[in-house]
């Protein structure tokens, strides 16, 4: 009993010092995927209550950070295939919230990132972005590999043609 | 792609958690352990519930019963199904009618015929179909409204001639409109520009009570189903749902502060509101018992993984509790029996 107490102090210390260290990385990687600052924040505090669940094994694991965004995609995977369609029941004949409204950035840039559907900028964030392979991506999202390889190609070449890119 | 790791930084490069995050993640994770915490005492209390109710049924039973309920696991379906659902145990049996949209289905009032939403050609349209699930036909089609562009929301007549709707005209502005069931004629009962939906027919089939979407505070409206009937405001809310009596109506409304919405109800004549859950958690699409004594309705827990699932309050006790999980937009069948949504 003496000594739970301080372990746990010392595992609370851990996760904030976790939480400093991650949250805004990811907080910026879920406003890509969504569009949206409360959705993102929401997604983001849930990944990390469900890591500190677990805190006791995932704070020794080799890579908590990968962990950490697996579990907010799953989230957010898991949360637009019930959302979409409670939401719609609660405020009914409302518009979805106009994905990047809160953003202050380039008109242009927004305009270009509303042609790709959450999903693909999904893809796109795990596969280009943060550099997960198809198998590994497929999994998060619960889709087959080539489907997040068409999501992702799709959301290339819509942005490329779009944004006059290089790419 | 070089250009895409410049387009996400210029994207997100001032966007920012903000102040305080650390400190609302640390309520976050208090507010999941209370949740957890009454998820358990729930279950517990639920599976004693159970396990009496087992002892009961097994003594009440005559040796000819079928021991087969509660049993029945959930069906695993990428397209949303109709169930019909023990409202006792919550047990579910194979799927009523298969690949119907998420959203409201009704029962004629003589309980022989079922009326669902369904896609056809990349639009939402009402279908009919035996109480059983059999003899499936459509009863709108894509030029019978404006738009073309799909029905939702079919509230049954209590004469049983007709069938309520939401559709949108020309202009894509949502109304509500009426549709033969013999010979399939539709006529349109509200005109304005702002949206209506949802509609419920009174007991007595006089009137049609509604919602009306005013940004985001929507509110329920009632009319009368004849010609040139003016509508009238009843309350901030939607999705009502009128007491078999005909004297109160039920009706969903957003939390007033955070997150959620609740089941509410009011007399037709505007007064006596009163709120039925306060959750924290999205209740909505209220269903009357037919015998008046309870209301089911549509659960969702807002930032959970957990699906949507059925509850009820009893209007006695005030008691709310989870019929069953995975399921959403309860229907009342004449006799009692509990159709939903499986998505």
């Amino acid at each position: 009993m003496v000594e739970t107490a301080p372990r746990r102090v010392d595992a609370a210390a851990d996760f904030d010092a976790f939480f400093l260290e991650e949250h805004e990385r990811l907080f910026r990687a879920l406003y890509f995927v969504t569009g949206d600052r409360r959705d993102a924040e929401d997604l983001m505090q849930d990944a990390f209550a469900k890591l500190w669940e677990r805190w006791d094994r995932i704070g020794t694991m080799e890579d908590p950070t990968g962990y950490l965004f697996r579990v907010a995609l799953n989230g957010f995977r898991m949360r637009r295939r019930h959302a979409a369609v409670v939401a719609a029941k609660v405020i009914p004949g409302l518009e979805p919230r106009d994905a990047f409204g809160d953003a202050e950035m380039r008109a242009d840039l927004r305009t270009l990132l509303r042609l790709v559907t959450p999903r693909q900028r999904a893809a796109l964030l795990l596969v280009d972005l943060l550099g997960y392979g198809s198998e590994e991506a497929a999994r998060i999202l619960e889709v087959r590999p080539s489907t997040v390889r068409a999501l992702a190609s799709h959301a290339r070449s819509t942005l490329r043609e779009a944004g006059g890119g290089d790419g | 792609m070089a250009d895409l790791q410049e387009m996400f930084r210029e994207a997100t490069d001032r966007v920012a958690p903000g102040h305080g995050a650390l400190d609302r993640q640390h309520r976050r994770q208090r507010q999941r352990r209370r949740r957890e915490r009454g998820l358990v005492f729930g279950l517990t209390a639920a599976l004693v519930a159970a396990f009496f109710a087992v002892i009961v049924a097994t003594r009440s039973s005559t040796p000819s019963a079928p021991a087969d309920h509660g049993t029945s696991a959930p069906v695993v379906t990428s397209q949303p199904v109709l169930e019909e659902v023990d409202p006792v145990t919550g047990a579910t049996g194979t799927p009523l009618i298969r690949e119907v949209a998420p959203e409201q289905v009704d029962v004629s009032p003589d309980g022989s015929h079922i009326v669902f939403v369904r896609s056809r050609a990349g639009h939402d349209q009402l279908f009919l179909a035996n109480s059983d699930g059999t003899e499936i036909s459509a009863l709108t089609a894509a030029n019978d409204v404006g738009c073309g562009c799909g029905v939702h929301e079919p509230d049954w007549a209590p004469d049983g001639t007709t069938i309520a709707f939401r559709g949108a005209d020309l202009a894509g502005n949502q109304d509500i409109y009426v549709v033969d069931v013999g010979t399939g004629a539709v006529e349109r009962i509200t005109t304005a520009p702002t949206y209506e939906g949802s509609p419920d027919w009174s007991p007595d089939g006089t009137t049609i009570a509604f919602t009306r979407g005013d940004g985001d505070h929507p509110s329920v409206w009632l009319i009368g189903a004849g010609e040139d009937s003016r509508a009238v405001r009843l309350s901030e809310g939607s999705a009502p749902a009128w007491s078999p009596d005909g004297q109160t109506i039920a009706f969903t409304r957003a939390a007033g502060t955070g997150d959620g919405s609740d089941i509410w109800t009011i007399a037709t004549d505007g007064s006596s509101a009163e709120e039925l859950t306060d959750r924290n958690e999205f209740d909505s699409t209220p269903a009357w018992l037919p015998d008046g004594t309870q209301i089911a309705f549509t659960a969702f827990r807002p930032g959970d993984d957990t699906p949507t699932a059925i509850a009820a309050v009893d209007l006695r006790t005030r008691q709310v509790y989870q019929l069953a999980s995975g399921l959403s937009e309860p229907a009342w069948t004449p006799e009692g029996s509990l159709l939903a949504i499986r998505t």
